[in-house]
């Protein structure tokens, strides 16, 4: 039975057919030939596979991120990381990561911060001098790092999957994402020693403010999600809904940069960005309830822990799984498909699934990053002008430090484990 | 043909036009109903307990007329990989791809509507609203995406043919 469902799903998602019909006319097949399984559980799990109070966010992270991007918010974001960093040795470089690094505490989606503030970033690298390709890398690996310093999209899908706490979620990301960024920008500093690339001259404290008064109503953006969250003010859904309505007063009224009359184009867009991922959800889980009743995953497990018993060797195993996936699959897809997987794996190895669920989606955002499918990837291509083969080999010195951090980030628990462990015991 | 295309074409576009109008508002609601939960609770503290199921309800419509959407503009997560190797085969293939999201799509009407039937007495605990206004929007949402596939067929039997259809770009 099992075989069939995934023999179904692979034949049409191969043929090109959508993943959200692929899964369910996957289990469909296999319902019509148990005469156990009700069919209208199709349809039912349909509503109740996204029927989350977790998922409700999800738009609405989304939204806050369109609303800073087209109110020229990521501008102000990527003046202010340059003041502070610009005159380091490759300077851009690293001004395009710690616009990353904000950004990730404002939106959660690599999407929005490739194409908000890759857009601003390729052009003022491109005006200093800098290969085009070197930039392209930077700002998709970069973008990386978005849904790992919270608020974050996948992890909110893979919250309402395993059912975790999103809170705790979060703050375990907050670390990892700290480290992304460190190492990303150890790695172009390496690189911009040896290829002697340009930077800015060191500025004046009088420019660090203004860009810092500048900046100053987007930077509380984070400050506002996570105390609130924290403090226990609101729960990660409400928090949406508050950067959500902030985004809006700050480009709207404040800044003045979107007009009323744009809201219901970033609105649709926004709508229509959450169904793609959202009706993928919907339509895996009958798909996810066939694999749960005929056990798949325990057998999974016990095929696992047949061939070794050894921890750290079936995480790396894990890890190249979803390492490998990743190139090949878009990175949603994947998490929705995998997290059921991979739980009680997780769940027989001891590993804390908050610190699980940091692990699968660092996996899955280097996904975004690598050819041939990866959807930084394809933003960048598009903002940049290359070929996502040009983009890809750029990448490599930058996908390596992440895979770096990935490491630790498995084997070292603390490192995701220890920011929830204090504030959200 | 070409007539049947034409006014398969206008109502494509028509019920995209509809499923915007229709998508904003309550996508609007939707955030002000989260917002206003936070609201009520911390600044009037009176906490609105009806909030939570008018924010799952407009989160699923939401959802499902974006669903539509996405349909119409044919940007549905799919693989590619075929794509660039199919060659002359590729509208026999996207005809196929069609058909078989028809048959998905249809199944969900015609067992949506039985979930709509069956729920229809049962209610929401704090609300009282029916959760009908809950499970509705799948065979409301699939029978959208039913006007836009019937289009697609007929183009893509014109492409099949070679002799695509040039009735100029959907809105």
């Amino acid at each position: 039975m099992i075989g069939l469902l995934i023999a179904c799903f692979a034949i049409l998602a191969i043929l090109g057919v959508p993943i959200a019909v692929c899964l369910g006319v996957a289990s469909i097949v296999v319902m019509l030939l148990h005469p156990a399984f009700p069919l209208i559980t199709v349809a039912q799990r349909m509503i109740t596979g996204i029927d989350s109070y977790v998922l409700i966010s999800v738009p609405l992270f989304m939204l806050a991120g369109s609303l800073m991007n087209e109110g020229g918010i990521t501008d102000r974001i990527f003046w202010f990381a340059r003041a502070l960093f610009g005159h380091i040795r490759g300077g851009l470089g690293h001004v395009n990561v710690v616009g990353s690094m904000i950004f990730a505490g404002m939106s959660g989606s690599a999407v929005a911060d490739a194409g908000g503030l890759g857009q601003v970033e390729i052009k003022a690298m491109d005006d200093q001098g800098f290969p085009r390709d070197f930039s392209a890398a930077i700002t998709c690996a970069s973008s990386a790092i978005g849904p790992i310093i919270p608020p974050s999209i996948p992890m909110l899908i893979y919250a309402a999957i395993a059912e975790v706490s999103p809170g705790k979620l979060f703050l375990a990301g907050f670390l990892p994402g700290v480290l992304m960024g460190i190492a990303l920008m150890i790695a172009i500093f390496i690189l911009s020693l040896f290829n002697d690339y340009p930077r800015d001259p060191r500025s004046t404290l009088r420019q660090i403010a203004k860009s810092f008064a500048d900046a100053f109503l987007c930077l509380l953006t984070p400050l506002i999600i996570m105390g609130g969250i924290m403090s226990g003010v609101f729960t990660p859904t409400e928090a949406s809904a508050v950067a959500a309505v902030y985004a809006f007063v700050l480009s709207l009224l404040i800044y003045r940069t979107i007009r009323l009359t744009d809201l219901p184009r970033i609105i649709v867009d926004t709508a229509v960005t959450t169904a793609v991922v959202m009706i993928i959800v919907s339509a895996s889980a009958s798909f996810s309830w066939i694999l749960l009743i005929e056990r798949a995953a325990n057998e999974l497990v016990a095929g696992i822990l047949q061939l070794t018993t050894d921890k750290n060797l079936i995480l790396l195993w894990l890890n190249i799984v979803m390492l490998v996936l990743g190139c090949f699959m878009e990175n949603g897809v994947l998490l929705i498909l995998l997290t059921p997987l991979f739980l009680p794996i997780a769940v027989s190895l001891n590993v804390d699934l908050i610190q699980f669920g940091v692990i699968m989606v660092l996996n899955l955002m280097i996904g975004v990053v690598t050819p041939p499918v990866g959807m930084s990837l394809f933003v960048v291509s598009k903002v940049s002008g290359l070929s996502i083969g040009t983009i890809g080999r750029a990448s490599i010195p930058f996908i390596i430090p992440l895979i770096g951090v990935l490491a630790l980030v498995t084997y070292i628990p603390a490192i995701s484990l220890w920011l929830p462990n204090i504030f959200m015991k | 043909m070409r007539r049947l295309a034409l006014i398969l074409k206008r109502a494509s576009d028509t019920t995209d036009r509809i499923t915007r109008w229709a998508v904003f508002p309550i996508a609007v609601a939707f955030i002000l109903i989260v917002f206003g939960g936070v609201m009520t609770r911390f600044v009037f503290r009176t906490p609105m307990v009806s909030s939570e199921e008018f924010a799952r309800i407009t989160f699923l419509w939401t959802c499902f007329l974006g669903a539509a959407i996405c349909v119409k503009r044919e940007n549905h997560i799919r693989f590619e990989f075929l794509d660039n190797l199919l060659g002359k085969a590729r509208p026999a293939f996207d005809l196929a791809i069609t058909l078989v999201s028809i048959a998905f799509y249809l199944f969900l009407i015609v067992k949506g509507m039985e979930l709509f039937l069956h729920v229809l007495p049962t209610m929401f605990p704090a609300s009282g609203f029916s959760q009908a206004w809950m499970y509705g929007v799948l065979p409301l949402s699939c029978l959208m995406m039913m006007v836009h596939f019937a289009y697609f067929i007929i183009r893509d039997a014109f492409r099949l043919v070679g002799k695509p259809l040039e009735l100029g770009e959907a809105e």
